[in-house]
């Protein structure tokens, strides 16, 4: 089933298995009764929307440059560009974008969804930003502006704040201001092009923030080319070298940083969840870390036990893009045997351009692991006070 | 469960150790200080020749250092020769998995007779 065909209205959803599922049937519809929560759904700021919640320079800024869209967009990343341009026809759709919370509210009924949190569209690539200034300023216009006009718990909808890995402090306190509010699940750290990589020591008071406020971090990869580790994709020609290699090398690089300089065992009760890279790349990284431990724990002394305990107690990954062997068993096999059945988070990227949707999520995956990986690990990872089943349609699932 | 002598008291000096033979089992004995120890010469890794390895302490980092690496056990650690998987000698525990801790065996000093029990 081709991407474009996620979140159209329910009635004119087809309940045939997509290509790759076919075969493998039979079909049941999945009538959870318990919510399901997509922990990955991108909004799309409107640049002069965005601008009323600017303050101080940034807003003086804004004020004397309108220009639509752009101002937003970040060197290398801009989401309603082609990832390159196409030759002869893109059989990509047009990108969507989402605008409202009534807008959000409808499709999240319609395909199924009861709870969703949202995270920018606009702004995943300021940690490459060399500045402080302006990262600092984007984050708290984006938190007030995502406070005001998206959250709305009650309605299942959630949100990460955002911080910037430039100045830790400022985003300490920003952390800090946010804690109590309802509606903030969690707290985005931009990962795209951040230096150094966010296991570094100086980012110490955003995990104790986040740990003393009960959120965790999401660490939210895109493809990226950028001259800052791991994001020189340079040498690839084509876009399916770099979608293919780029998101997963993000989350690698993030997490054998925050894996290698004790993040994990200082920050014990500190959650962090990988969004967007698929899930395969996880069990490697575990079982790397584990086979090099052995002869260098010296260097990792803050642990007592190998690297993939530590992670699999507090690391997390989102199912968007889940990969699709032709042999699902492979694909089952290799989450359960990392024991990643309990971390792994359902998530649709909805409304970019590789999106998934639930059904394929359903029908990749076991259906007795459907409750935790739609509902249960959602709630074990993210601040999520008022779910409750909302949308009226069903999602189809492997027998 | 019967006793083999296996050095005599003053063969080992503090921080010496020597691999013996009893039965079919091999096994490293220890002198850290005035006190000895025996743990088997096998790494449960890959089953390396573990107490042939270096011995020295370990860096330790955890709240009670404030996260920075520490030196402790200073000569109570044996690093295996093949994979350098560390071990707390005086109680067998690993130092890389937690779950870890090698078998002890009972050394028992007689007259002029070191032994081992099994």
């Amino acid at each position: 089933m081709h991407p474009e065909d996620a979140y159209q209205p329910a009635e004119q959803e087809s309940v045939s298995p997509s290509p790759v599922a076919a075969g493998e049937g039979p079909w049941v519809r999945l009538r959870p009764d318990y919510p399901i929560v997509d922990t990955d759904v991108h909004i799309h700021e409107d640049p002069q929307e965005l601008a009323e919640f600017a303050e101080g320079m940034l807003r003086r800024a804004l004020e004397a440059h309108r220009m639509p869209e752009r101002w937003l967009d970040t060197p290398g990343y801009s989401p309603l560009t082609p990832v390159d341009p196409p030759i002869g026809d893109d059989p990509r759709r047009e990108p969507q974008v989402i605008r409202t919370r009534e807008q959000l509210r409808a499709v999240l009924d319609a395909r199924g969804i009861d709870a969703a949190i949202v995270f920018t569209g606009r702004l995943l690539g300021t940690a490459a930003r060399q500045d402080a200034s302006y990262p600092v300023a984007i984050a708290q216009t984006y938190n007030r502006y995502l406070c005001e006009r998206w959250l709305a718990p009650h309605e299942g909808i959630y949100g990460a704040i955002m911080v910037a890995s430039q100045d830790p402090r400022a985003s300490a306190r920003e952390i800090e201001r946010y804690a109590g509010v309802d509606g903030v699940a969690a707290v985005h750290l931009p990962a795209a092009g951040v230096y150094p990589l966010w296991g570094h020591r100086q980012y110490d008071p955003i995990y104790a923030a986040a740990e003393a406020a009960g959120l965790p971090v999401v660490l939210h990869s895109y493809t990226f080319l950028h001259p800052v580790f791991p994001h020189q994709l340079y040498q690839y020609d084509t876009a399916l070298a770099k979608q293919a290699l780029g998101k997963p090398l993000c989350a690698i690089a993030n997490l054998v940083s925050i894996a290698t300089t004790g993040v994990l065992a200082r920050f014990p009760r500190l959650k962090i969840v990988f969004t967007e890279c698929g899930v395969s790349w996880l069990p490697f990284v575990m079982w790397r870390l584990d086979e090099q431990y052995r002869w260098l724990r010296h260097e990792v002394p803050f642990y007592d036990d190998k690297p993939s305990t530590y992670i699999r107690r507090q690391v997390y990954v989102t199912t968007q893009r889940l990969e699709e062997p032709d042999d699902l068993q492979a694909l089952v096999a290799l989450i359960q045997g990392a024991g990643l059945v309990d971390r792994l988070l359902f998530s649709t990227d909805w409304p970019h351009y590789d999106a998934d949707q639930a059904d394929r999520v359903a029908r990749l995956l076991p259906t007795t692991w459907a409750r935790k990986v739609f509902y249960e690990n959602a709630c074990a990872a993210f601040k999520l006070p008022h779910l409750s089943r909302r949308a009226s349609a069903s999602i189809s699932a492997r027998a | 469960m019967a006793e083999y002598v296996v050095a005599r008291v003053g063969e080992l000096q503090p921080g010496q150790r020597k691999i013996v033979q009893v039965g079919r089992a091999r096994i490293g004995l220890f002198r850290i200080g005035d006190a000895y120890y025996a743990l088997p010469n096998v790494c449960p890794h890959q089953l390396g020749p573990l107490c042939e390895g270096k011995l020295g302490g370990a860096i330790i980092a955890d709240a009670a250092s404030g996260w920075e690496p520490e030196w402790r056990y200073d000569g109570e650690v044996v690093a295996c020769p093949w994979h350098g998987l560390e071990f707390h000698v005086p109680t067998g525990q690993c130092l890389a998995y937690r779950h870890l801790r090698l078998r002890r065996y009972t050394v028992k000093v007689e007259g002029d007779e070191i032994k081992i029990v099994l």
